[in-house]
């Protein structure tokens, strides 16, 4: 607490934040009272501030308001630390209590479809693959592809057997006994983990900050460690006109470096016709515990994202986020794809 | 050609003007340059007070040159004049925008001279701008009395874009808004009337023609720091950048220089997860922000500047004294003096006196340079284009 006290007290009342942050911007600040509220005068009401559950809980944490803050304060991470000083059970969500409810019973955030690995661990080999959650269980095709395309570029894989859940949602809703059960446990199962390999940006973000571990997004990995000259690709039967979402915690927890990457590699496939839309860095909404806490505003994020896309003409919008995907694919006016997916598409 | 850049810019949270004046008072021909003036400005840099008048008027000709059309390719024409005889650089901001401080009112859509009925029209809600605040400033700073006031409840900006401008503009086709604007200034019986700026770039000038043409008023946009028009400059100021071959890397902060002798090699960057690395041949130094040129300052001396880098605190903006006890606290002066020390033509000086010929600092990141001046952008950017001339003139 004290920290976040110093760490935000430089705040010179610019409102940069405010005007930049995408919830009040679809709700209105008398929905949600905004990152300066909520960041940089909560922390010293603390007391005071459990009547503020509902609000602070519609943050994002799409680090916007961090990136335009021009006096540098880490107005995100004071939110996570707000959210954790006011966590209890009694007062959660209904979509956050899903989630622990999910922890407790199947060690994921969400309820298991895929009750067996569909691709078996061959053993330990130099990259472990993490898969997350929601590309697991929500979306498989993304775990399916990204062990697909790891296995094309001659990865020596393996994926650690029971894993489970990094915490990230966890520490999204402030329940941090249960993120560090779960760290505890994966922690035993990355023994001899050598490079660590993630398909999601948070949980990237996550194993970075709360297991001091180092491990790659999968474009990273394909573009810093396998090289774009062994990605080779299949000659384009039709143009396509794609738009790239940019996931709020790839460019903005991990760095900018990681969209560029992408638009190389979308750069060397045929056929791919790229058209930038408005703002591409927006928030869609997928990140914070938002969707499952406040789904309506996750919705009008991704409304306004899908809207953008359409706007330039896009005919498929790519995100390399999971739970970017699982947002957005909530709407259908617009196919919307994950960014490693589409590559193992056209790889050869 | 590479920025990189984190935070908010000194630009998003100006006016949008670009203006450089002299004080009031001296005329002096089209073509002389007001060199007790531009000395105050840009004193100690030789490669600008070392050159003739004509060349610095030359230079200063490029820029609104190289700016003005493509700012107005970008969807923001900008009015303004650069032969009047009280201003050495200036584009004034956007031909619907006028400033509450009287000097960058005059060539925009406000000419007080006309003795025409004024209203101000604040919308409920929408917090960036009080009409009643506007009027009494307007009133102490131009003399002018008989301002209106008035505040109107617009649903859609009380209901769903309360305090984010950027926002109704980014929706601003939404018409049910423009409807309900266009229907409250109808109400008002004076003959312009001003509101606070709401429509973003790609939208402006449409939707303020509409405006005009659907109420037979004169429409300006009050404008005020922190507000749109500022979000409308660095954006277009931004797509300009892109469009000439210059890569964008926000959302990073320098935090090494690795140099040998006087020649810089590489930055390191960071973001919030990793660091990276870039080499260079050469780098300018730019980035800004509403205090302190671009760096974080603690109470005495900058915090956070690049290592290798010496901080500078030495000039004060050019439209105060170093004496001058209206800045308040040591804090403030602080943060407005604080920048990146450089020699005469540009180059960084380091902690131990070396100056490396590879790269330069300029704008905001010079010391006196802060944006809460009041000079204006003009000083910001004319000292960005010598230094930037500088890169590129040498090897």
């Amino acid at each position: 607490m004290k920290d976040h006290l110093i760490e935000t007290s430089g705040c010179i009342k610019c409102g940069a934040c405010i005007n930049e942050c995408p919830v009040i911007a679809t709700e209105g600040v008398q929905r949600f009272s905004g990152p300066r509220n909520l960041g940089v005068d909560a922390p010293r009401f603390l007391p005071d501030i459990g009547a503020t559950v509902d609000n602070i809980m519609m943050c994002t944490t799409c680090w916007r308001c961090e990136e335009v803050c021009p006096a540098n304060l880490p107005v995100p991470e004071a939110i996570l630390h707000v959210r954790r000083q006011i966590f209890s059970a009694p007062n959660m969500l209904h979509g956050h209590r899903r989630i622990a409810e999910n922890i407790d019973k199947y060690r994921r955030s969400v309820e298991p479809r895929n009750t067996h690995d569909q691709v078996s661990p061959r053993g330990k080999g130099e990259v472990m693959y993490f898969p997350g959650c929601i590309g697991k269980e929500r979306i498989p095709s993304i775990y399916e592809s990204s062990v697909g395309v790891l296995g094309k570029v001659g990865t020596d894989l393996w994926i650690p057997e029971g894993w489970v859940c990094c915490g990230a949602p966890l520490e999204k809703i402030g329940d941090w006994d249960r993120l560090r059960m779960l760290r505890e446990e994966n922690m035993t199962r990355f023994e001899g983990r050598g490079e660590i390999v993630t398909s999601c940006p948070g949980c990237t973000s996550h194993l970075i900050a709360h297991y001091n571990l180092e491990p790659l997004h999968t474009l990273e990995f394909l573009y810093e460690d396998i090289g774009m000259s062994r990605l080779r690709f299949k000659p384009n039967e039709r143009t396509i006109r794609v738009a790239l979402h940019h996931p709020c915690h790839l460019v903005r927890t991990i760095g900018p470096h990681v969209i560029d990457y992408a638009y190389s590699i979308l750069n060397e496939i045929p056929g791919v016709k790229l058209v930038e839309m408005e703002d591409p860095g927006a928030c869609c909404g997928g990140g914070g515990g938002v969707v499952a806490g406040y789904p309506d505003i996750a919705l009008n994020l991704a409304t306004e994202k899908m809207r953008k896309a359409r706007e330039v003409g896009a005919e498929l919008l790519l995100a390399p986020c999971p739970f970017c995907v699982l947002n957005l694919g909530r709407l259908d006016s617009l196919e919307i794809m994950e960014f490693i997916s589409f590559v193992n598409e056209r790889l050869e | 050609m590479a920025v990189i850049g984190r935070a908010t810019t000194a630009t998003a949270l100006s006016t949008g003007c670009v203006t450089l004046y002299r004080p009031p008072g001296i005329v002096l021909s089209p073509l002389r340059t007001d060199f007790e003036m531009l000395n105050r400005l840009v004193s100690p840099f030789n490669s600008i007070v070392g050159q003739e008048p004509e060349s610095i008027a030359g230079a200063l000709n490029e820029l609104r040159g190289f700016l003005m059309p493509r700012l107005e390719e970008q969807g923001l024409p900008m009015s303004g004049d650069f032969n009047q005889s009280h201003c050495l650089i200036s584009n004034i901001g956007s031909p619907y925008s006028c400033s509450i401080n009287p000097r960058y009112s005059e060539n925009g859509r406000l000419d007080l001279s006309e003795r025409k009925t004024i209203a101000l029209l604040g919308f409920l809600g929408l917090r960036g701008f009080d009409p009643d605040l506007a009027a009494s400033i307007f009133k102490s700073a131009v003399g002018r009395r008989g301002i209106r006031a008035y505040w109107t409840q617009i649903p859609e900006i009380r209901e769903r874009y309360d305090v984010s401008p950027s926002e109704v503009a980014a929706r601003s086709d939404h018409s049910p808004v423009e409807e309900h604007i266009g229907r409250s200034i109808k109400e008002l019986d004076e003959e312009i009337i001003g509101i606070p700026p709401i429509f973003g770039l790609s939208q402006y000038q449409k939707k303020m023609g509409h405006l005009e043409r659907d109420t037979g008023k004169r429409i300006f946009e009050v404008v005020t720091p922190l507000s749109l028009p500022g979000h409308r400059l660095q954006t277009a100021l931004e797509r300009v950048a892109a469009r000439e071959g210059c890569r964008l890397l926000k959302g990073l902060t320098a935090i090494d220089m690795e140099f040998s002798g006087n020649h810089a090699s590489s930055v390191t960057v960071r973001s919030r997860s990793r660091e990276q690395r870039i080499t260079f041949s050469k780098m300018i130094l730019a980035s800004g922000n509403l205090v302190s040129g671009g760096l974080v300052t603690n109470v005495d001396e900058p915090d956070q500047i690049v290592p290798p880098l010496q901080a500078d605190t030495g000039r004060m903006p050019s439209t105060l004294s170093v004496s001058d006890t209206s800045l308040g606290s040591q804090a403030l002066r602080s943060a407005m003096t604080t920048g990146i020390r450089t020699d005469a033509d540009f180059h960084v000086v380091c902690k131990k006196g070396e100056v490396l010929d590879n790269v330069f600092v300029a704008g905001s990141a010079l010391s006196g340079f802060s944006l809460p001046t009041g000079v204006g952008l003009g000083g910001v950017m004319f000292t960005s284009w010598i230094a930037a001339e500088n890169a590129m003139e040498e090897g």
